[in-house]
């Protein structure tokens, strides 16, 4: 459920094992274990970036109304919902 | 980093077991008869792709055409037309590079190459119909509407670069139409939908094997979907799938 999972300081991060790459204008993940892709682009290929070194919701949140502007209200939905689709997927650890 | 990829593989299939070794070959236990078609296709296709698997070599479910070095493959589930639409081609001047199976190696500047098969096409009578062969029954396979020709003369000499993919979608649209593929979508062609047996790399380092010979594929040859309706003819798909050829890649 969105947002349930995540509290503010909670770390954000790569899960183990994970591959990654680029093909046209996606980032593509792969987890061996599941045999499962993803193609990110957008808001997650932005997490996906940030989440190389640990990072929180918070931090995550900050940044984006640094870099790109918007009020937190609007970008946190975003990224609480990639967040959850990343990890549900296991590409994030926790 | 280096994956450990198995150097033998069995796999079930039916009362038998295909056996692949990196060492021994290819071979079924207990063994069917010579002549026996279940066979031949298990040895050739299933048993081949295990094979070039444990070598560390990628086999691509692949029906491929070249013209002056330069190859386009066809790729699809079975019996969507591979070997069909590779045919029509052939029949216009181009040259067999494979039916249904590929190794694919990478030269020195990173370029895939498809090294070609014996030179074996099996194909529907349907197919063989259109486009006009000579097809005498004794070139039928037993209990299929397929038939197998030897034709040496078609084929390519040595391996070829692998410039562009089709994806031979089942046939739902109204019309002839070919679409790009890009991105992640282009990157799951390789990884699941043109390998073949993908579905018996079940071990992790088999997979990280696997995901970079994918990726690269997809960064280097671009993939295009291929609309059509039921009724297409072959003529009306070669025609299609040569004037994008030419125009996309300056092949012809």
């Amino acid at each position: 459920m969105t947002g349930l999972v995540w509290w503010g300081r909670s770390p954000v991060r790569h899960a183990a094992g994970v591959l990654q790459g680029v093909v046209d204008d996606d980032v593509i993940v792969y987890l061996p274990p599941t045999h499962d892709s993803m193609g990110l682009s957008g808001t997650a290929a932005w997490i996906w970036e940030m989440a190389a070194q640990q990072t929180t919701l918070e931090d995550l949140v900050r940044s984006a109304v640094a870099e790109f502007g918007v009020p937190a209200e609007v970008c946190r939905p975003d990224i609480l919902s990639a967040l959850d689709l990343l990890r549900s997927r296991g590409f994030l650890a926790g | 980093m280096s994956d450990r990829l198995t150097r033998r593989k069995v796999v079930a299939v039916g009362h038998s077991r295909l056996i692949a070794d990196a060492d021994e070959g290819v071979r079924l236990e207990p063994a069917l008869p010579q002549d026996d078609a279940e066979a031949e296709g298990l040895l050739w296709g299933t048993g081949q792709a295990l094979l070039l698997q444990i070598q560390g070599i990628l086999p691509l479910h692949i029906a491929a055409v070249a013209r002056k070095g330069r190859a386009i493959g066809f790729v699809g589930p079975p019996g969507v037309g591979k070997t069909s639409l590779a045919a029509a081609l052939a029949s216009r001047g181009w040259s067999f590079v494979c039916d249904d199976i590929a190794a694919v190696h990478w030269n020195g500047s990173g370029t895939p190459l498809l090294v070609p098969n014996p030179p074996l096409v099996r194909i529907w009578g349907g197919s063989v119909r259109q486009l006009g062969w000579d097809a005498p029954d004794e070139l039928r396979i037993l209990g299929s509407d397929k038939y197998r020709f030897e034709l040496p003369d078609r084929f390519v000499a040595g391996p070829v670069s692998l410039t562009a993919v089709y994806v031979i979608a089942p046939p739902m649209a109204p019309y002839v139409q070919l679409s790009p593929v890009y991105g992640h979508a282009r990157f799951e062609v390789f990884l699941r939908g043109a390998v073949y047996n993908a579905d018996l790399l079940t071990e992790d380092d088999e997979r990280r094997w696997l995901f970079r010979e994918a990726l690269c594929l997809s960064q280097q040859v671009p993939v295009t979907m291929v609309h059509r309706p039921e009724k297409a003819h072959l003529n009306e798909l070669s025609n299609a799938v040569l004037r994008h050829a030419w125009k996309e890649h300056r092949l012809r």
